[in-house]
């Protein structure tokens, strides 16, 4: 460790030890403008908890616990919007209290519970976009259902259901959504009973905010690809600075042959999928991946000129492990939007499918890892390319990140 | 044997059958005890002594409030019942926290274990019960198997060579239990008959506090149960055998899902079981001092699930398309499974009584099960097929020694075991993606036990044993049910080591006995085998947990306190702790290592009294009992315990049942009043499942003899 990490890790070794002495004193609630959430889970991987705090500092390898953080549904990640507003779901799969909930950092930086919102049972949500301070949306994938709610009183406005637009034995299956120009794209994942598409089509329900009346679908079958947006994942469709919408698009998560990931767009002023803009997964090798070929990028962090950073996950890096939960099969990489090409971030290390955090803090960008020898989180520094590893460590696998310094 | 236990079930008292401690059936025993309806405190105080720990629940426990053998497991130390809902719903057993199927359950040392989707402990009538054994860290070699950290024995009570017994139970939540058992003998031939029938329904529409939906309060609407059974034997005792038996048993069961979040309306699931025994036993079977016990047991059953709703409902009533376009309101996917079982269990006891020092034991212990599951709709919704024919055998022998020295003050049990078994199936490595595999498993291990015992004096004596043994993965455990759970072929079997020591005290006073009892226990149990939800919904699968270690203490006394009052109290604290350092595959710390495991209660206590008096309102040949039972949990964690600001608890109960009972004319008529929950408390099961809140039963039973 550098000498200048170690006198961090010294210095904070007094706050921790006095955090510990302190364990009992419910008066002293995390803060900072950085937020955290972790991943807990059985050894198998397919179950657990969540953890979201808020931290001041990152950096000197500190650890932090999770003895002052929130518990949260296991499955999905909290939604942090361009309002400030932070929330956060019940379990993906049910079981714990079916409430939407509002935090917001308060002036002491606390994570401070500002209102909840009862949801339906089963709704599996985990998507929230705001179109306005007096109106969001909060997708409910199990029930094909979006609920628009006021997020000031969190009181529910309307209900949008989208189960008339499946296709032939499969569910609509709404996963991440987006607002622009005042219309809801709502990606149309048209999954199966195992949560797999079954053509190579992508398709969105796009609808009018003003009064969450059906705009029409979008249906690609062109590009090759499938399944739009990573459905837990709010980062999966993202705008750049030109205006056009990238959607991240998962495809089978690479299990079926055929059915295929990677990333469309829907320019500025445009309705309808960019036939011209072809970027598949399958056909492009990755510049230093072992496996030459990645299946999706299970999360991503766009930053500016067509810079995507992410989580490039491929199969063929862990192929002995059948446990998709567990095995390290998740790469740093950088994709290039516009020129089509990803390469990977040589020396982060690879992480499983729980520890893919992704942020930008001061300029750097964030990755969670869970890997062989830690939990914590790693920074990529684009203006020098410089990297360092267990930035701070976790109790369990980092799986959400973001910073209100970025 | 599985089998023979059934046909217990069904006509335990028709069958005068085979108990523990009453091997000779001739018919100067069964006189015998024609005059000695209940077991004395002798003979539960002699199983008391056995070196392996264990609790005795005696037939003045069992008829308490007690509607189920469960309610009276719950009262025992160290033991917690984890039932899920009303009448008929599933229910788990843990003794010290180790729970489920590593649990033996036997009735008169036949295992159920393999017909647990058939029968339950519950299904045996407590009228027909003797005595309830509770084997703690060690299971009696004599059973066979590879049962580890206890065994719960069920032991029927022997009858009369005419005998008719019918009661018939009406309760809360349009609960109705109707029992019959009828038994002839006839001295002359040495043959008995025996039949009989168990027939249960209850609606279970009780209210339930929703936690996950505002604490919204809604009366459960589609929990219906419907159960019969029917039996009968022939037993034969001049057959060149003691005892030479023959059992069959037909069951079928239909039970609704109720819904906790979400309001089912249509899906259910459906058993049918098919059973034949036999048993045959001669003492001094070819050599003196050998007695010779052989069971065999075959079951052919039928199962499944039905779900296959086009719509889903939520508590407000609104309507939502099911996921999968075949229906199905639990999960992604519909669900009509017809599912064929068939188990074949025996075992082969071989007992040599060298002298009065020296015993000698042999036990064999083999199994086969074979699976056809079949669900075209569960296959349809999935585009392919997800469920395959498997099969399992397993065989365990086990070899042990008795020693007792000092005029019987000292007694050593020591044995060795060994296990084998080997699967072969067909399984899908990910339930999304059409590529099965074949798995063909082998495996072999060894283990063994040692128990000892110590009397420094006739009311005083210690205990202690010592053991590592292997519990084999169930059918179950590695290739599923063919509908909820799924397989998980790369389970590892379980092997705990274990400590367990006590001290006994026992004293017999001018109104029956005084008795305190405390037990320390240590267990290491590693690859710890748990149940947990699946990413699929409504789907879960068994996994390796890693290491956790168990420890504890139980304290208990009851006694008779005067000539009309008996009471008990007991306690038990048991703290289970995970184990593993690092994360699975990483040098990563384990962010819950020695970190209490969820899910579990950690602290219980019970306590009671009993009031009783003959002929208080006058007259003769009459008995009267009044009945008070409390029972505490303490709160405990869904989640491992990682933050203060953790609210998913599973919240301390307190509660008190009653009851009152009154018998004519020398038990041939009793009536009796129980009151369940007395104060009407919110409890949940782990996992939080709501159960019944104050409720009522009154039972009429004739015996005729």
């Amino acid at each position: 460790m550098k000498t200048k990490y170690l006198l961090l890790a010294l210095a904070f070794t007094g706050l921790f030890t006095s955090c510990e002495d302190e364990e009992d004193d419910n008066s002293l609630p995390a803060s900072g403008k950085i937020l955290i959430s972790t991943t807990v889970t059985n050894p198998s991987g397919d179950s657990g908890s969540g953890y979201l705090q808020a931290i001041s500092y990152f950096g000197g390898g500190v650890k932090y616990l999770n003895k002052n953080a929130i518990p949260l549904g296991f499955g999905s990640y909290p939604c942090v919007c361009k309002s400030g507003n932070i929330y956060v779901f019940p379990d993906y799969m049910g079981g714990t209290e079916l409430k939407l909930k509002r935090y917001v950092l308060n002036s002491a930086q606390q994570l401070e519970l500002k209102g909840s919102m009862p949801l339906p049972a089963n709704s599996s949500a985990a998507i929230v976009v705001e179109a306005s301070p007096e109106k969001a949306y909060v997708c409910c994938q199990s029930l094909d259902l979006i609920i628009a709610f006021n997020p000031k009183t969190m009181k529910e406005l309307n209900r949008i259901d989208v189960s008339s637009l499946r296709n032939d034995g499969v569910s609509a299956y709404p996963g991440a959504m987006y607002v622009r120009d005042n219309i809801l794209y709502v990606a149309l994942e048209q999954y199966n009973s195992q949560w797999m598409p079954t053509e190579n089509a992508i398709e969105m329900a796009l609808y009018d905010v003003t009064d969450d009346s059906f705009i029409k679908r979008i249906r690609n079958t062109s590009l090759g690809i499938c399944a739009p947006t990573r459905p837990i994942d709010n980062q999966s469709i993202f705008e750049d600075e030109n205006g056009d919408i990238y959607i991240n698009c998962v495809g089978s998560f690479g299990y079926i042959p055929g059915l295929n990931a990677g990333i469309a767009r829907i320019k500025k002023g445009e309705t309808e999928f960019d036939d011209s803009y072809t970027f598949n997964f399958s056909t492009t090798k990755v510049d230093g991946l072992p496996c030459d070929y990645l299946d999706i990028l299970a999360k991503c962090q766009y930053t500016s000129n067509g810079i995507l950073y992410a989580y490039g996950y491929a199969i063929g890096l862990d192929p002995n492990n059948t446990n998709t939960y567990t095995a390290r099969t998740g790469a740093p990489v950088i994709v290039d939007l516009r020129n089509k090409t990803v390469k990977v971030i040589e020396g982060l290390p690879r992480s499983n499918g729980h520890g893919i955090a992704m942020g930008i803090h001061k300029g750097k960008i964030v990755y969670g890892s869970a890997n062989e020898a830690y939990n914590g989180f790693c920074t990529y520094d684009p203006a020098t390319g410089e990297i360092e590893k267990k930035v701070i460590t976790v109790e369990g696998f980092p799986s959400f990140f973001y910073s209100f310094e970025n | 044997m599985e089998v023979k236990r059934l046909v217990v079930v069904v006509a335990t008292p028709i069958l005068a059958t085979t108990n523990t401690n009453a091997q000779n059936a001739d018919d100067d025993i069964l006189t015998e005890l024609e005059a000695v309806t209940v077991v004395g405190h002798d003979e539960v105080r002699q199983m008391r002594e056995a070196a392996m720990p264990i609790s005795v629940i005696s037939v003045k426990q069992l008829e308490g409030t007690t509607t189920n053998i469960n309610d009276a497991l719950a009262r025992t130390t160290g033991i917690t019942v984890r039932n899920t809902g009303g009448v008929g719903s599933a229910s788990r057993i843990s003794v010290r926290g180790l729970e489920g199927k590593r649990m033996g359950i036997y009735i008169d040392e036949a295992a159920i274990g393999q017909l647990s989707d058939y029968m339950s402990l519950n299904d045996v009538p407590t009228d027909m019960i003797e005595r309830i054994e509770v084997y703690k860290g060690i299971v009696p070699y004599r059973f066979g198997g590879s049962a580890l950290g206890g065994a719960v024995n069920v032991v029927t009570k022997e009858y009369p060579p005419v005998y008719l017994d019918a009661s018939y139970e009406i309760a809360s939540f349009n609960t109705h239990k109707l029992n019959t058992a009828f038994k002839r003998n006839n001295k002359k031939t040495g043959l008995q008959f025996g039949l009989g029938g168990v027939l249960t329904y209850s609606d279970n529409d009780y209210e339930m506090k929703l936690q996950n939906l505002d604490n919204r309060v809604v009366k459960r609407d589609h929990d219906q149960f419907k159960k019969a059974m029917v039996g009968g034997s022939l037993k034969a005792t001049k057959w060149y055998f003691d005892e030479a038996k023959l059992e069959l048993i037909y069951t079928a069961n239909r039970a609704e899902i109720q819904g906790i979040d979400f309001d089912i309306r249509e899906a259910y699931t459906h058993g049918q079981a098919a059973i034949s025994a036999l048993t045959l036993k001669k003492d001094n079977f070819l050599a003196k001092g050998l007695d010779f016990d052989f069971d065999a047991c075959y079951s052919y059953g039928r199962n499944g699930l039905y779900d296959a709703a086009p719509f889903r409902y939520d508590w407000d009533g609104n309507r939502y398309n099911a996921v999968s376009a075949y229906g199905g309101e639990q999960g992604n996917y519909a669900s009509d499974s017809d599912n064929r079982t068939h188990d074949f269990t025996s075992k082969l006891n071989l007992n040599y009584l060298l002298n009065k020092y020296n015993t000698f034991n042999l036990n064999v212990y083999g199994t086969h099960t074979r699976q056809k599951p079949e669900n075209e709709l569960m296959d349809k919704s999935f585009g392919y097929q997800t469920n395959f024919p498997s099969h399992m055998s397993s065989l365990t022998v086990g070899f042990s020694y008795d020693l007792t020295l000092l005029d019987g003050k000292f007694m050593s049990a020591t044995t060795i075991k060994n296990f084998t078994y080997t699967s072969d199936t067909r399984v899908l490595e990910q339930t999304f993606v059409n590529n099965p595999t074949d798995i063909s498993l082998s495996r072999n291990y060894w283990g063994g036990s040692e128990s000892l015992r110590y009397k420094f004096s006739k009311r005083l004596l210690a205990k202690a044993s010592f053991s590592s043994e292997v519990r084999i993965p169930t059918s179950e455990e590695l290739v599923g049910n063919g509908y909820s759970i799924l397989p998980a072929t790369n389970l590892e079997p379980e092997r705990c080591n274990g400590l367990n020591a006590g001290l006994l005290y026992h004293r017999n006073n001018k109104f029956g006995f005084i008795e305190v009892e405390a037990n320390y226990f240590l267990n290491e149990l590693q690859n710890m085998i748990r149940y947990q939800a699946d990413m699929i919904p409504s789907m879960a699968r068994y996994a390796n947990f890693g290491t956790v270690d168990t420890k504890g203490v139980e304290l208990e006394f009851k006694g008779d306190v005067s000539s009309f009052l008996y009471v008990y109290a007991n306690g038990t604290y048991q703290d289970l702790r995970d184990r593993r350092k690092h994360e699975t595959g990483s040098e990563a710390e384990n962010p819950t290592y020695n970190k209490r495991m969820p899910n579990i209660p950690y602290l219980l206590a019970n306590a009671g009294i009993e009031l009783h008096k003959e002929n208080i309102f006058g007259g003769k040949e009459q008995n009267s009992r009044f009945l008070v039972d409390a029972s505490y949990i303490h709160e405990y964690f869904y989640d491992f315990e990682m933050s203060k600001y953790q609210d998913r608890k599973i919240p301390t109960s307190l509660t008190f049942d009653a009851g009152i009972e009154h018998s004519f004319k020398n038990d041939m008529w009793t009536l009796s009043f129980k009151a369940k929950n007395l104060t009407d408390r919110t409890v949940y099961s782990d996992l939080n499942r709501p159960l019944p809140g104050r409720n009522f039963a009154f039972k009429v039973r004739y015996v005729m003899k």
